[in-house]
């Protein structure tokens, strides 16, 4: 039995130590409560104050709009543009650097300038307008360079955009990458089709003349009796005196009149007639004899 | 010895001649069925181009196309107005007196300017190159005409199953 009473005893000791502690934790906080409460007045009315005042400026307003703004944004605009849009910072800062010239700056004000003065100008007719810039300078130099406006943006929609680009020639380089990467419609050059043989004006060496891709001599000085026999040869011909009249006269009459004679001058002019020609420089006359007399080919049908 | 460049081309070479794929025409049957300059200038002038591209022609001259192989009709080929609607012309004034006459002397002068030679020039011209040229034996009967009254660089007066036979194998255009 007594060992039961100490052992409640020890127990109460126990208990009543911990409401002790308990005890000295509610002080404290009434304490602490006690000390926070002007200042919490204080912060409370005090931000009170500047939110209400804050509304009276509009500044929720702005920031209701705002959130609504950026929803908008993030709505509209996706991962890749975001990245796109880093990508084109150079440019945008560049373009802006450029349109904040002193110059440009200039042409802007003199526009809004005019702008505000518009009342006190007349209406203008097409006539009207057409006589104006047939007699201003100033408007006349104006739409020479709105022309110019107008050939750059031509120039970027139809699709090569060399010449206009807004980005410093240093940074092209890097730039141009990811812009061919991201390009939709334009194919890049190297991926685009084998031209056709008439396409490209290239020069082909042969027996040590220039010749074009048709075959006729770049320069008719540089001909020679000798080539005109190896063209010839080249083309299934093979030349005699009466050939060599007829290419005598071609190259008389290309260096007297400047342009290459079609079949019908050759063979009334040389003398040949039309049925020889097509006897000499078959299958085509006009342009196997053009070929072997080293000029070019001639022009017309008939 | 080849040239190292691509030929035009050709009947002779047109199998390996680079065309882009496409059937390359080697033979062309041309039919000429009216009289006027404006209408018949134009077979001439394709069928010369034609020859000098290395192209086998030959035409048919039928109807009122026969007039620009008749000897006394060659040289009075007109432009016919009434009727016509490439003039630019109002209708109205293509019946008067004289409009005719002016407009073939206009059409002769701009001919002549561009080096073009009249019908009758071109004709022989043709024969010269190559080309072969057919009356239609029935409309010389309709028009009552003997082979005397063709020019003589026709090759024959043939009918239009022989014209057929002649260009199988080739273009016909109807012109």
């Amino acid at each position: 039995m007594a060992t039961e009473t100490t052992q409640i005893l020890a127990r109460l000791e126990e208990i009543s130590a911990q409401v002790e502690a308990v005890d000295k934790r509610v002080r404290f906080t009434e304490e602490l409560v006690e000390e926070m409460i002007p200042i919490a007045r204080l912060v409370v009315s005090s931000a009170t104050t500047r939110l209400g005042d804050w509304e009276e400026r509009g500044v929720f307003d702005m920031i209701a709009v705002m959130q609504d703004a950026a929803g908008r944004i993030l709505d509209n605009y996706t991962k890749d543009d975001a990245e796109h849009l880093a990508d084109a910072i150079v440019g945008i800062l560049s373009t802006v650097r450029n349109l904040t010239q002193p110059g440009v700056l200039q042409i802007a004000n003199q526009a809004t300038d005019v702008l505000r003065q518009a009342d006190g100008v007349k209406p203008v007719g097409m006539f009207g307008a057409m006589r104006k810039a047939s007699s201003d300078k100033e408007i006349q130099r104006g739409l020479g360079v709105m022309l110019e406006i107008m050939r750059a943006v031509g120039r970027t929609q139809g699709g090569s955009a060399e010449g206009v680009s807004v980005l410093p020639p240093a940074l092209e380089a890097t730039a141009a990458a990811p812009a061919v990467a991201k390009a939709v419609t334009p194919t890049p050059k190297a991926a685009a089709p084998a031209a056709p043989v008439a396409a490209a004006p290239e020069i082909i060496q042969w027996e040590g003349h220039d010749f074009d891709a048709n075959g006729f001599l770049i320069d008719p000085n540089t001909w020679t009796p000798e080539l005109a026999g190896k063209i010839a040869n080249g083309l299934g011909i093979t030349l005699t005196e009466e050939h060599m009249h007829v290419l005598e006269w071609v190259r008389d009459d290309y260096a007297s009149s400047g342009a290459s004679p079609n079949v019908r001058r050759v063979a009334t002019g040389s003398g040949a007639g039309t049925q020889n020609m097509y006897k000499l420089f078959p299958p085509t006359p006009g342009k196997n004899c053009a070929m072997i007399a080293g000029v070019p080919k001639p022009v017309g049908c008939v | 010895m080849s040239l190292p460049f691509a030929q035009t081309p050709s009947i002779a070479n047109a199998e390996e001649a680079p065309t882009g794929g496409l059937v390359r025409t080697n033979k062309l049957a041309l039919v000429c069925a009216k009289s006027g300059l404006d209408e018949s200038y134009p077979v001439l002038i394709m069928a010369n181009a034609a020859r000098m591209t290395g192209i086998e022609v030959s035409i048919f001259f039928t109807f009122y196309g026969l007039d620009v192989i008749t000897k006394n009709k060659v040289d009075k080929l007109w432009v016919n107005m009434v009727g016509n609607p490439s003039t630019p012309m109002p209708p109205f004034m293509m019946g008067l007196p004289g409009m005719e006459v002016m407009a073939t002397s206009m059409m002769k002068k701009k001919m002549s300017e561009l080096d073009l030679p009249p019908p009758r020039e071109m004709v022989e011209m043709l024969a010269a190159s190559g080309c072969k040229l057919y009356g239609c034996e029935l409309a010389m009967r309709m028009f009552d005409r003997e082979d005397e009254d063709l020019l003589p660089e026709v090759d024959s007066v043939i009918t239009a199953t022989d014209f057929f036979e002649l260009a199988e194998g080739g273009q016909i255009i109807f012109v």
